[in-house]
């Protein structure tokens, strides 16, 4: 049955005064971007002296060549890149086993509940910082990348969020597919994933960006600088000098560091990779992807 | 009956995501005695010396305690309610848009933000709150008087909320905008053909179709209760606004400057923990009684 | 959300200790000193090594069999300068030891310098997973010593210090050793910070003052003029009221104008009776906040300043052309402001002078960094050798040949400042009698000649190399601001008291509001009083009686 499209009613005066208050409210966001940019594309001197707001001054490219020169930075980037693969990919895996079967009520599924809590329980309470770095010491996992994938492969509250998702599906679908004789991996996998795509799409880009943007856990356990993936690298780039500084020591290397404009490159060059990922995601959450119809 | 077949296999697929949460979660959980030590590295778990709840009670014996307790709560809760609301209205504004194109690009962007550290960030928003700023600016352009916002603890929480809002309402208006497609045409539909206007379809139609979302996110969110937002407030504060901005992160974190700090940190996250898990608990059971609705 | 509350372990850095590390405790990770050990027939393996082996006591003398030493190294982040081939664990540096004493140097773990060195450092700590020998700061030195992960070091450096390090150390009549000794006993080796690294100038922009016609301020009053002119009178001549009087930063580092008036915010003095006061609760304070407080409602300082976090910024951009919160050092932030614009002259001065004419400068700790060795390594007196090399460099032609070359010295294995205490006027001197052709630049000390050559190099040549600008500015401006008659002011006291622990930050938090609050105007002069009050009753009368009883002992 075709649906009758929304699209035939006329645009009124209500639909541009819409668009006019998110793009200001869109604008807001780009600024700082912007901001950014320009300054990674001026002379370093003019940035240090604050003078460029949102258009390059003294333009140059030598920011972004110094990036390529750079070799540090791409080894950072490819363990980045290994990281996102393998991180995101099993915590989908992950996040799809858990979130089916505690899709299913108490009565489909029997200690369902205990397990629900158990995930809450396990969001909201740790040891802290040396225990758990202490486990995956034990485990052997230091310095390898496996350290940055496995302890936390599952992302609760995106388990969470697809559980939910999948909790609100029609339950003609469980229905219909039972009386087809599916089982439940059957049910899992032919129908209950391709109608979960918005959330599963979300709850991906999240792992991606959740596994890109991480320095911390990249610092603590990489011995070795090669090993750092790509924020950890940029984190102990971005130096501010201070010129209170009382170890000359110190300052002298700060001078040297301390290059707005080139960390402003590269803190750009990070985003750059997620928004080329990005549409590709994206169209399952703005349009999605729903039974028997065709949307805009 | 197929239950009990069934069954089996979702304990199956339960299975590898429980033995993680087991090993990285549950366990270093086992090492949070130290909030109840004078942990001492040489001696370790076994031997360091039991205080028991002395960490706690230098945590409420301080000269500013209340203060900074109620800085965190404050601040936390209003930044629950904007995180709930501004991303909620902004993913209701962008699904009635009728711009496709427009759209996509609305959304991408107003996620960037989300990608700056807040040690960039801070930069940027002083410069933009400072009294040469474009917002005070306008207010004297406008008659009035220059605001030194990040100075005046009247303004401080606020500036602390809004900005950080701004950076992050696009994430969550992700997830709505993934929970709007899962609210099936055919409802549209058939409020069309009854005759409901735009505000009637939003107010029937959309807002019942999420609301699973909408309670989820809030009930989840009250695990925040006590995270007022270190890394951003540590980078805007400064003693002017102590009064008004400072938390139990950042002085915990002063108190960390002089010496290594082991019970106290992990005592404050373990009150963190109890905290939020009650007050997760109390919503869940408060929806379950009053509304016969499992929150997850 | 999501997994935010391990980032809380982060800012904590608190530590829990898994059951696995009950296992942990005494193991070495440092595998290489096991088998070392083993052939070092001499050394017995605890540390106490009394002579009670074979090998005589040699303290520059090369070891029989080769000597492993882990380390947790810091390292400059974005550093370029290590030759093709080399690494952190085989460079000139580390080759120098080995060729000199069969020294090896070996990562347990790299970490770029500053906070992620200071994490990993805490984490290796705390997880009780340590590298043979670590360079740390005295928070740490505390934990490990109550930790007993440390060796004691008294006998090792009674026997194998050279006679120059020890030197070196009783230059400071004990002052070093004090925080390094722990119920009399040596646990570490502490570094030697360069006195004049703290001392605070005043900085300002030179051909400002010629083009108004005035003088560098004499005293308070003069350069509270200087910053009303430099507001009003548009030195940067662009016809805008954009340029700043007096800038301040939010740690409110007035330092020069404090000691005008003999007050000292922040540091332990003894007062005239020799009774202990902490320089922040004296009279003196009272009054310099008066000018302070005066000086801001006039609009003389930077309304601001509390809150920006970046003054660079307006410094390099030509904004801003006087401030007091940097040291002789500072030459090496001001390059981008004689870019931006290469009219543009600071020059420094041991300025304003207080009510008899004289310039206070105030000093820092003697050290703050300590040199120290795990608990239970086998060759202890390693490290005693390393530093008599260390300590030497500067003294030893053929080290100097080797080493100064333009090699980043961050690459030293085990670093810290370990110099004398007035290198840089030292410097300055014979830089400037080589200028002056008093002697020939060859016969200067290779680190000499190396500041030499960069300041001959900007003046021939001004601003075309960054790095030598940095250099000449720093040495010949800053350091040049140092040769002016100081009366230095040395605190009793830089460290940490066992109520500090506790009560330090409140009190700390209740200082840092009260001179904000009162320069920006926003409390009366009298607020001053009632702090002095609290203060004392909140701990601060508790933790000076503590500071006079160690100060006795």
């Amino acid at each position: 049955m075709q649906a009758i499209s929304t699209n035939t009613r006329k645009l009124t005066i209500t639909d541009y005064l819409l668009a006019t208050l998110l793009v200001l409210i869109t604008l807001a966001c780009i600024a700082p971007i912007w901001h950014t940019v320009a300054v990674s594309l001026s002379d370093k001197s003019a940035v240090e002296g604050g003078k460029v707001l949102f258009v390059p001054v003294d333009f140059t490219w030598n920011a972004y060549l110094k990036i390529l020169d750079d070799a540090k930075f791409f080894r950072a980037f490819a363990v980045s890149l290994e990281r996102v693969v393998l991180g995101a990919g099993i915590q989908f895996l992950l996040t799809v086993l858990m979130a089916y079967p505690l899709s299913m009520n108490s009565r489909e599924f029997a200690g369902r509940n205990i397990y629900m809590w158990f995930i809450v329980f396990t969001m909201l309470f740790g040891g802290g910082l040396i225990p758990w770095y202490l486990v995956v010491k034990s485990l052997g996992m230091l310095n390898s990348i496996w350290a940055l994938v496995i302890p936390g492969a599952v992302p609760v509250f995106n388990v969470i969020l697809v559980m939910n998702f999948m909790r609100n599906l029609p339950k003609e679908l469980k229905e219909a597919a039972y009386i087809d004789g599916s089982g439940p991996w059957h049910l899992l996998l032919r129908i209950y994933i391709p109608v979960a795509v918005p959330a599963l799409a979300t709850v991906t880009l999240f792992s991606i960006v959740a596994h890109w943007n991480d320095f911390f856990q990249g610092l603590i356990l990489m011995s070795k600088p090669e090993n750092y993936p790509l924020q950890t690298y940029i984190q102990q780039l971005v130096v501010q000098l201070d010129l209170n500084e009382t170890d000359s020591d110190k300052l002298e290397q700060a001078a040297k560091l301390s290059n707005k404009s080139l960390n402003a490159a590269k803190i750009f060059v990070t985003i750059i990779p997620v928004l080329l990922v990005y549409p590709f995601l994206q169209r399952y959450f703005i349009h999605g992807i729903t039974l028997g119809s065709v949307k805009e | 009956m197929r239950n009990r077949r069934f069954q089996f296999h979702y304990h199956l697929m339960m299975l590898p995501g429980i033995v993680v949460l087991c090993i990285f979660s549950i366990v270093p959980m086992l090492g949070g005695v130290i909030a109840f030590q004078d942990f001492n590295p040489g001696l370790g778990f076994f031997r360091s010396e039991w205080v028991g709840l002395d960490n706690f009670r230098y945590l409420f014996e301080l000269r500013d305690s209340r203060t900074i307790f109620f800085n965190t709560v404050f601040i936390a809760l209003m930044k629950m309610a904007a995180h709930l609301i501004v991303p909620l209205l902004f993913a209701l504004m962008l699904h009635e848009l009728r711009f496709g194109r427009l759209k996509r690009w609305i959304q991408t962007i107003v996620y960037l933000p989300h990608f700056l550290s807040w040690v960039i960030l801070s930069g940027i928003v002083i410069q933009l709150l400072s009294s040469e700023g474009p917002i005070n600016q306008l207010i004297v352009a406008l008659g009035g008087q220059s605001i030194m916002f990040l100075g005046d603890n009247n303004w401080f929480p606020y500036v602390i909320v809004a900005s950080d809002t701004w950076k992050e309402f696009g994430f969550e208006t992700i997830i709505y905008l993934a929970a709007l497609t899962g609210i099936s045409p055919d409802l549209y539909e058939a409020a069309e053909v009854d005759g409901a206007s735009r505000m009637r379809k939003l107010i029937h139609v959309t807002l019942p179709g999420i609301a699973t979302t909408v309670v989820l996110l809030a009930t989840l969110s009250l695990g925040n209760i006590l995270n007022a937002g270190f890394d951003q407030i540590f980078n805007l504060y400064n003693p002017l606004v102590y009064a008004s901005g400072d938390i139990i992160d950042t002085y915990v974190y002063r108190v960390g400057l002089l010496n290594i700090q082991y019970g106290l940190g992990t005592a404050v996250g373990l009150m963190k923990s109890v905290v939020s898990f009650l007050l997760i608990v109390m919503s869940y059971w408060m929806a379950s009684r009053f509304a016969n609705y499992r929150v997850f | 959300m999501k997994g935010k509350h391990k980032k809380i372990g982060l800012l904590m850095l608190a530590c829990s200790l898994a059951f696995v590390s009950a296992c942990n405790s005494n193991n070495s990770n440092s595998g290489s000193s096991a088998p070392s050990s083993a052939s070092n027939s001499g050394e017995s393996p605890s540390a106490q090594a009394s002579g009670a082996g074979s090998e005589t006591v040699d303290p520059l003398g090369k070891y029989a069999e080769p000597v492993t030493m882990t380390i947790g190294k810091a390292v400059p982040p974005d550093d370029k300068t290590l030759p093709e081939g080399d690494t952190v664990e085989n460079n000139q540096f580390t080759r120098y030891f080995e060729e000199k004493l069969n020294l090896k140097f070996k990562a347990a773990w790299i970490a770029a310098q500053g906070d992620a060195y200071d994490q990993k450092l805490a984490l290796s700590i705390s997880s009780n997973d340590l590298p043979d020998a670590m360079v740390v700061s005295e928070k740490e030195l505390k934990t490990m010593v109550k930790a007993g992960q440390l060796e004691d070091l008294t006998k090792v450096y009674e026997q194998y210090a050279s006679p120059y390090l020890k030197q070196m150390y009783d230059a400071t009549n004990g002052k070093a050793f004090k925080n390094a000794t722990f119920d009399g006993k040596l646990m570490a080796l502490p570094n030697l910070n360069v006195d004049e690294d703290p001392i605070k100038l005043l900085w300002v922009r030179q051909d400002w003052l010629d083009k108004l016609g005035l003088k560098p301020p004499q005293t308070v009053d003069e350069l509270a003029a200087i910053a009303k002119a430099f507001i009003e009178q548009d030195p940067d001549g662009n016809g805008k009221p954009d340029t700043f009087g007096l800038l301040g930063d939010s740690d409110n580092t007035f330092g020069p104008l404090y000691s005008a008036y003999q007050a000292y915010p922040g540091m332990w003095l003894k007062d005239a009776d020799g009774k202990v006061v902490y320089g922040t609760t004296t009279p003196q304070m009272k009054e310099a906040l008066g000018k302070l407080s005066e000086m801001y409602a006039q609009g003389l300082l930077d309304k601001e300043y509390a809150i920006r976090k970046d003054t660079s910024e307006l410094i390099n951009g030509g904004r801003a052309g006087m401030f007091l919160f940097g040291g002789w050092s500072t030459g090496w932030g001001l390059y981008d402001s004689f870019k931006n614009d290469p009219k543009a002259v600071w020059k420094a001065y041991a300025l304003p002078l207080d009510g008899s004419g004289q310039y206070n400068a105030t000093l820092g700790p003697v050290s703050s960094l300590y040199f120290v060795v795990k608990k239970g390594y086998s060759n202890p007196e390693a490290l005693v050798k390393y530093l008599n090399l260390y300590a030497n460099v500067e003294n030893d032609a053929e080290a100097m040949a080797k080493l100064i070359n333009g090699v980043n010295a961050a690459y030293f294995p085990l670093r810290a400042t370990f110099v004398e205490p007035n290198i840089v006027t030292n410097r300055l001197k014979a830089v400037k009698e080589a200028l002056d052709g008093k002697i020939q630049p060859d016969q200067l000390r290779l680190d000499q000649k190396d500041v030499y050559d960069k300041v001959a190099a900007n003046n021939a040549d001004p601003g075309k190399d960054p790095g030598s600008w940095m250099y000449s500015t720093s040495y010949m401006v800053g350091g040049g601001a140092l040769e002016s008659p100081m009366n230095k002011v040395l605190g009793v006291f830089y460290s940490q008291t066992k109520s500090m622990e506790l009560k330090w930050p409140a009190l700390k938090k209740m200082e840092a509001e009260m001179i904000t609050q009162i320069i920006m105007g926003r409390e009366s002069l009298d607020a001053f009083d009632s702090f002095v009050a609290e203060w004392k009753k909140s701990g601060g009368d508790q933790i000076t009686r503590e500071i006079e009883e160690q100060l006795t002992e």
